[in-house]
């Protein structure tokens, strides 16, 4: 927290050093003081959201999340020096089983941080950012599309158990390409030492807004789990091609765990939306080889944002063929009621 | 508990911009800035609220609106070469045959179209709209110029207004239509911070040495009430003194250069915007509207005015020189004109 509040005060400076004279008042105000200074270019939004998860036998169990979504310029004199990104979401867990290794139990609170960084501008031609705190580690898919919150989702969970992790990367866009490179600590949710070196990650690929996206990527590493350090080596390509309304994504990924376990996934999403975005459709197919033993996944989607602020979403997901032989699996079904205000 | 609820609802209240997607998903137009704007060496955002007051006065404009989607706070950027303000650039998205088509406006301080950049486009009609002959029809267009190259409706192109095939009409209305609501949200929501820009536009045009600004505030104290009142009566000449602004301009070394003020003067059903540049003497350097001069009398009326300096109510000829009479006794009251009366 002490990098914001000192660029808070940065921005609060006057501009130049000059010391104005009453009742004379620059502009930019350089007598701004410390609330004037942190409200100036500054988003802010509550979140809240409840996700239940049903098969045919009926209810199995839910998600709360209740938290904060907040983004703030940090400018200084002519130009942006940094942007924060501070996304805390007080997270409860009903009947969570499996239980994700972030809480404690099937039924618990936990704080959890989506994102929370400092992105400051090393150039300000956009080709060279520090980031610092916690981040999604840059690869495939996610690291173009915004997915958190959302029932639609892509390869972090199954890769690499984690979607975001501390620590820092260098990102930018230079020409027509955009780059982020990070190191992080491999510990997820939590910032915390159990060993291990770290993990690198990073991509490389066309500019996002484009019709045609495409990116290579890598992860090379060692995570902390429950069950002790595991390193991982990952290589990725992803793309996204849109032809009218329609989106065709596809990402794919072969690497190590253990340095004995060899995993191939790829993914495949076939997607549409409305003129205005307010509905999107989604349907992939999740195809997993760990060592010779292959599993499939489909999954089939919609989210629907009716008014102000609200967005319903529902996903369905069918395991075709599990990865590991563990007894039956029957469809489930995902539902989300989401506000922000 | 009933407490955490009425700060959460108090919250709500005072937040009213609302948007479904996460700030993680905000990115700035790094290339755009630069490729509309090639001489910037830096550029600054400025982040204000397009609420429903922008959206009614959009509506009052066009004969179609803001969606509940374009609401909430937006980015404004102003590229800058060192400490000079080159324009400024708003990205706007608007609901294409084929999804959002996001396009980044360059403005100049009068709001009249530099260039434009795609931001996302995913219409193969794309090309169709950057073709030299549109570039050369939407360059130096303003609000006025635009909004007729559309029908009255705004549903259609108007005839023989801008050059495009047949099949790329569908996009040339939603570009149209986007930079419209542009423009008008810009004028809505930045007025302000517009205001300061022009100022510091025409003071760097005429005030060669001029480094910075400082605005006069409160501007009308009681002892600028006094003087008006004793100089130009309880009517006053048509000045919208809520309106007015004053800055003073300064060198490298904090010497005051002259003034600028923007302001209003209304006349009948007249409604004029004013900006004008003020010598230490207390002599017109300029003065000009950022629109359109509303009959050629009025423009040659307030063009005489330049090089001029009324000096009292008894030798203004009309109500063009009274209006600047007051706005050149605005300035003695706070001493930033020294004239021989």
């Amino acid at each position: 927290m002490i990098l914001p509040l000192a660029l808070c005060a940065l921005s609060a400076l006057p501009v130049g050093g000059e010391v104005p004279e009453e009742p004379v008042v620059a502009l930019p105000p350089p007598r701004a003081s410390w609330l004037e200074a942190w409200e100036q270019n500054l988003r802010w939004k509550f979140d809240v959201s409840g996700r239940g998860v049903f098969d045919e036998s009926g209810y199995l169990k839910s998600l709360g999340f209740f938290g904060l979504d907040l983004h703030k310029v940090f400018t200084s004199g002519t130009r942006d020096v940094a942007t924060l990104l501070f996304q805390p979401y007080l997270t409860r867990a009903n009947d969570l089983v499996p239980t994700p290794p972030v809480f404690d139990g099937p039924d618990d609170w936990e704080l959890i941080w989506r994102i929370a960084n400092v992105n400051l501008k090393l150039r300000q031609d956009g080709a060279l950012n520090l980031r610092v705190g916690h981040f999604e580690l840059p690869y495939g898919l996610e690291q173009t599309l915004n997915t958190n919150g959302t029932l639609r989702d892509y390869t972090h969970g199954g890769n690499f158990g984690l979607k975001a992790d501390w620590g820092a990367t260098v990102n930018g866009d230079v020409g027509d390409l955009e780059y982020e490179f990070a190191w992080s600590r491999g510990s997820g949710n939590e910032y915390r030492d159990d060993g291990g070196r770290g993990v690198l990650s990073g991509r490389l690929g066309t500019q996002r807004e484009g019709a045609e996206v495409f990116g290579v990527s890598f992860v090379d590493g060692e995570f902390q789990t429950p069950g002790g350090i595991v390193p991982r080596t990952r290589l990725g390509l992803d793309a996204q091609v849109y032809r009218g309304a329609m989106g065709y994504f596809a990402e794919f990924s072969a690497g190590e765990d253990n340095d004995t376990d060899d995993i191939v996934r790829a993914l495949g999403e076939v997607n549409w939306r409305n003129t205005d975005e307010t509905v999107l459709a989604w349907v992939q197919v999740v195809a997993t080889d760990k060592n010779r033993s292959s599993g499939l996944t489909s999954l089939m989607g919609v989210r629907w944002e009716p008014a102000l602020g609200w967005s319903l979403s529902t996903q369905y997901v069918q395991v075709l063929e599990p990865l590991e032989d563990d007894g039956g699996h029957p469809g489930t079904l995902t539902l989300q009621l989401r506000y922000r205000f | 508990m009933r407490r955490i609820v009425s700060l959460i609802l108090l919250a709500a209240a005072l937040c009213s911009a609302v948007h479904a997607q996460a700030f993680c998903a905000l990115r700035d137009p790094n290339r755009q800035i630069y490729r509309l704007f090639p001489k910037a060496t830096s550029y600054r955002s400025i982040v204000r609220t397009v609420g429903k007051d922008a959206r009614r006065e959009v509506g009052a404009r066009l004969p179609f609106n803001l969606h509940f989607n374009e609401l909430g706070r937006h980015t404004l950027y102003v590229p800058m070469r060192g400490d000079e303000a080159l324009g400024l650039v708003h990205v706007r998205s608007e609901a294409g045959r084929w999804g959002l088509v996001e396009v980044a406006w360059g403005l100049d301080f009068d709001l009249r179209v530099i260039n434009y950049e795609f931001q996302r486009c995913r219409d193969r009609q794309r090309d169709a709209l950057e073709t030299e002959g549109v570039r050369r029809r939407l360059t130096g267009a303003d609000f006025d110029a635009l909004r007729a190259m559309l029908s009255e409706d705004g549903d259609e192109l108007a005839p023989g207004r801008l050059p495009v095939e047949p099949a790329a009409k569908d996009l040339a209305l939603t570009v149209l239509r986007n930079v419209l609501k542009t423009i008008a949200a810009t004028e809505a929501a930045w007025m302000d911070d517009l205001m300061a820009l022009r100022a510091d536009a025409l003071a760097r045009e005429l005030m060669p040495g001029a480094k910075s600004l400082k605005r006069v505030t409160p501007l009308h104290d009681q002892k600028c009430l006094d003087l008006l009142r004793s100089r130009v009566g309880e009517q006053g000449t048509g000045i919208q003194r809520d309106s007015t602004s004053v800055w003073q301009v300064l060198d490298r070394d904090g010497k005051r250069l002259g003034s600028v003020i923007t302001t209003s003067w209304q006349l009948d059903e007249l409604t004029l915007d004013l900006i004008c540049a003020v010598d230490r003497e207390g002599k017109i350097l300029e003065l000009r509207t950022p629109d359109s001069w509303p009959t050629e009398e009025v423009e040659r009326l307030y063009g005489e005015q330049v090089g001029e300096s009324p000096a009292s109510y008894e030798t203004c000829a009309g109500p063009v020189e009274l209006a600047v009479f007051e706005l050149l006794s605005t300035l003695e009251s706070h001493a930033l004109v020294k004239r021989n009366n």
